[in-house]
């Protein structure tokens, strides 16, 4: 039975290094991933994932369970590096396209489990949302983008631009429970 | 700024596009809207699934080693110069062990006192060397004391700018608490020099490279590796684990 992810948390914070070194195995895909997804490139996924762990490392108490699960603390905290990122390097630069193809992914032992369950739904719904509400999401959450680069790049009023988001966003949402609905009725039947 | 006003920078807060100030501004209106928390709740759990989404990417070559080296090495670095190598592509098979060592310490971009781990399995890190105009001018084994075990190889590398000195061992025994190993030059005058601490890692390899840049002239004598109670030793306190005539 592998350590829960708050116990190897508290062991950090007393400075031992193996704890740390058990998170980076179970989250390194998933961070450098997501990075790479956020950022398309393997050097800044790089640099992004060693500053998340550096901040774990040096900065004492900079999580707690008032912050919600640990993975998804952690995601929340490798989205604001490849952001910050994102924008140290490449500053007015707008790319609007899909990066999705599916390709072929390799065995992975480490996987956080929650990432496999829910990798294929999610980018099913992704799939299924209309081109222009995909393409928010990407700028929006992706890239994030200020609501005044998001109006200037569809050439929308800045007031709309709030609007779109959420409603593209709560599409998604339904979309990925109807997703899994779906799922859990067919097993219901088999 | 008017409430409405500071409402509509919720996304930009969620963004993190704000500066310092609109940031803290938004914080304080954060504690007093209700409207704007409910929102930004519900940001998170519309978005919470999102990074599920990205495709499976192996990560880089060596990634994990450099990775954990600059996080350890970041919180515990007493101050010393040491820089990154370069050496030219070698023709001399017998320095080969130096290659992922000095490719490593490329990347690494090494800009203080770095101790680092070896890929695990003991694999090349990929990245060749570069170009450069450095040569090794000396090459040592060290032998291993009494009551100890493990190798090492040390090269002192001339460099445009001066002497860099690498160490490379393996199958030292672990450390424990704040233990570390340490490098030492000796000169004629038998006077001792810190020259590089590292670790090891779990299968007991360490390096480190060190730019020597002493005052005044040395004549080197002897390299030495300590077993250190701490990595900030200035003068030796432990055994010497391995040495060498240079
Ligand atoms: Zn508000």
């Amino acid at each position: 039975m592998s350590e829960h992810d708050i116990e190897l948390y508290a062991r950090l914070q007393a400075k031992d290094k193996r704890a740390l070194e058990i998170l980076y195995d179970r989250y390194e895909k998933l961070l450098f991933s997501f990075a790479y997804r956020m950022t398309g490139r393997r050097d800044l996924s790089e640099e992004i994932v060693q500053d998340v762990f550096l901040k774990l490392w040096t900065k004492p108490g900079i999580y707690d369970d008032t912050k919600g699960k640990f993975s998804s603390w952690i995601l929340t905290v490798t989205r604001y590096a490849a952001i910050d990122c994102l924008r140290k390097k490449d500053d007015n630069h707008v790319e609007l396209e899909d990066r999705d193809a599916l390709k072929s992914s390799g065995p992975s032992v480490e996987e956080v489990a929650e990432w496999k369950e829910k990798r294929h739904e999610i980018r099913t719904a992704i799939n299924q949302l209309a081109e222009e509400q995909k393409q928010i999401v990407e700028l929006f959450y992706f890239k994030g983008l200020s609501q005044q680069k998001i109006a200037d790049t569809f050439e929308i009023p800045l007031g709309t631009v709030k609007g779109r988001i959420r409603l593209a966003l709560k599409h998604l949402h339904k979309k990925i429970g109807g997703i899994k609905e779906g799922r859990d009725h067919s097993y219901d039947r088999t | 700024m008017t409430e409405h006003k500071t409402c509509e920078c919720l996304l930009d807060y969620f963004n993190d596009t704000l500066t310092d100030e609109e940031k803290s501004q938004f914080e304080h209106h954060l504690a007093t809207c209700k409207d704007c928390r409910d929102e930004l709740q519900e940001l998170n759990m519309l978005t919470a699934d999102l990074p599920f989404s990205a495709e499976l990417t192996e990560p880089n070559e060596g990634m994990k080693d450099r990775i954990l080296a600059s996080v350890f090495e970041e919180s515990e670095v007493p101050e010393e110069t040491e820089t990154p190598i370069v050496i030219k592509e070698s023709k001399r098979r017998n320095y080969r062990w130096l290659q992922p060592l000095l490719a490593a310490s490329l990347l690494l971009s090494l800009s203080a006192n770095a101790y680092f781990y070896l890929n695990q399995n003991g694999q090349e890190i990929s990245n060749p060397p570069r170009e450069g105009t450095d040569e090794i001018v000396k090459q040592v084994q060290l032998a291993v004391s009494e009551g100890y075990e493990g190798t090492a190889e040390a090269a002192m590398i001339k460099k445009e700018e001066g002497m860099a000195l690498v160490v490379q061992a393996s199958n030292l025994k672990p450390l424990t608490g704040n233990e570390a190993y340490q490098v030492w030059l000796i000169d004629e005058a038998g006077e001792k020099f810190r020259a590089g601490t590292f670790r090891t890692n779990t299968e007991g390899k360490g390096a480190v490279t060190y730019s020597v840049n002493y005052e005044g002239e040395h004549n080197w004598t002897t390299i030495a590796v300590t077993l250190e109670p701490t990595p900030d030793s200035q003068q030796p306190k432990g055994d010497i684990v391995l040495a060498s005539q240079l």
